[in-house]
């Protein structure tokens, strides 16, 4: 494991590395790969920016995304501008608006009602993330088939399985009526997201509870160094301190 | 190893699995891991997300993307309504500097012209124009001019590799020269080789990355995972 200290300059590294981050404005603090993003940013995209360049930092288990944003008092833009720019992002991009309602506030934006497939809020989201003046985002949005469907479980076991992003087969799939519960282990947050992404692609999903935990030490790197993968319980060894390059170093050293 | 019936099944199943996608419309060839992809969409988006899809199956190689756009016969939106929303959706993000580019819209076709500090703001204003209805297609001629004269630090780059869970364990070869950057070696998935190409632009002083990682699934890895 990496220890606090580490992994809080890992991560304000990579905030550093993003060109527009200040690195300055965000405070990185990290307890047991647990880390918390403060400070304030000029910019919403800026704060989605931040909370997505420390998940993908080697032990960061989860992201408390405290950063707020307060607008430059310069920009002049009112809510009315914004939610025309939001409604016509959205349009240009085919999300479906006829039952979705958008409010602005302040800058803070809330989109409800319903969308057919996640993907489409994503979409939403992500187009939110580059509009001026937004300070905030809140989901409302439900999404559900106009038909109800039964949810393949198989299915959904065998998307998890083909995809070469995800490593871990650890994963669980438990269904609860439209529910998708994601139970198991994962090695990376980048694997978690996507595994979650490819869940809400079922048809019938309409609700899912994403409870992967991210495990550190469970490295497909290490494991492929050697040439047969040992039990797992002796290689929770003593040197699972060993990473990526460090680890491959200390191979070659031993050769 | 998939055999190539395996393998097509797979990408057929992944195309299916994307709502987006209409997997009828789309025909995969699968030979030695390398995909074609046929067939005939209405959105240009749709045939960016089939080649994602098919990238991201395991023991996929490489994708030779041959999907055709054509819009219902009822349809007719002009070069000049399209020009009006690509500028007014560049215009709306804070992350493009817009009064820097140039857009021509021919037939549909989009170029954008001109030149920005960062590779991301290339990237966004394309991804942000994509879904829009009418395009054929958009050739991104934006060139990178770099805001800082710095030479790239190879150093950096490694350093960011190393601390990135997707990357960090991964046999990457970083070799800096000048402003540019080329990455060779052999990675897992598309998504690593993307996520290094992505973090290789953000190096300060770059202008140009040569990505020339191989994707090579391990299959043994596989064997573990079925155990």
């Amino acid at each position: 494991m990496k220890t606090n200290e580490e992994l809080q300059k890992d991560v304000q590294d990579a905030i550093k590395y993003e060109p527009l981050l200040n690195a300055a404005e965000i405070g990185v603090i990290a307890k047991d790969g647990v880390v918390t993003l403060t400070g304030i940013v000029n910019i919403y995209g800026k704060k989605t920016e931040a909370e997505s360049a420390a998940k993908n930092i080697a032990g960061v288990i989860s992201v408390i995304d405290k950063i707020e944003v307060k607008l430059d008092s310069s920009l002049n833009k009112s809510d009315n501008e914004i939610a025309t720019e939001v409604l016509n992002d959205l349009k240009w991009r085919q999300v479906p608006l006829d039952k979705v309602k958008v409010n602005v506030k302040d800058g803070w934006i809330t989109l409800e009602g319903k969308l057919q497939w996640n993907y489409q809020w994503e979409i939403a989201k992500n187009a939110i993330n580059y509009i001026t003046g937004v300070k905030g985002l809140t989901n409302n949005i439900s999404i559900e088939l106009e038909t109800p469907v039964e949810i393949e479980k198989r299915a959904i076991e065998r998307a998890l399985a083909r995809s070469s992003f995800i490593v871990s087969k650890d994963i669980h799939v438990n269904i609860t009526g439209s529910r998708v519960i994601l139970t198991g282990v994962v090695n990376s947050i980048p694997q978690k997201d996507e595994a979650e992404r490819i869940v809400w692609n079922a048809p019938g999903v309409w609700n899912l509870d994403n409870e992967l935990l991210v495990e550190y030490k469970y490295s497909f790197a290490d494991l492929k160094n050697q040439k047969v993968p040992p039990p797992l319980f002796s290689y929770f060894g003593s040197d699972t301190k060993l990473f990526g390059r460090k680890r491959k170093e200390q191979n070659k050293s031993n050769q | 190893m998939k055999t190539n019936e395996e393998l097509q099944k797979d990408v057929q199943d992944a195309i299916k699995w994307e709502p987006l996608l209409n997997a009828a419309e789309i025909g995969v060839i699968a030979k030695d891991g390398i995909i074609t992809l046929t067939g005939i969409v209405d959105i240009y988006a749709k045939k960016l997300e089939a080649e994602i899809a098919a990238k991201n199956v395991a023991g996929v190689k490489a994708v030779v993307e041959n999907i055709e756009i054509k819009f219902s016969s009822s349809w007719n939106k002009s070069d000049a309504d399209i020009a009006n929303e690509v500028l007014a959706t560049l215009k709306s993000s804070w992350a493009i500097p817009s009064e820097k580019l140039k857009v021509k819209v021919e037939d549909g076709w989009i170029t954008l012209e001109g030149e920005l500090g960062w590779n991301y703001q290339k990237e966004v204003a394309e991804s942000s124009i994509n879904h829009l209805n009418g395009v054929k297609g958009i050739t991104n001629n934006i060139k990178i001019k770099p805001e800082s004269h710095d030479m790239v630090e190879q150093i950096d780059i490694e350093k960011a590799f190393a601390r990135n869970w997707t990357l960090g364990s991964q046999d990457i070869k970083v070799k800096a020269v000048g402003h540019n950057v080329r990455l060779t070696g052999t990675v897992n998935s598309w998504h690593q080789k993307d996520e290094a190409g992505k973090i290789a632009w953000l190096t300060s002083g770059i202008d140009t990355v040569d990505n020339e990682l191989v994707v090579e699934y391990d299959y043994s890895h596989t064997d573990y995972k079925n155990n």
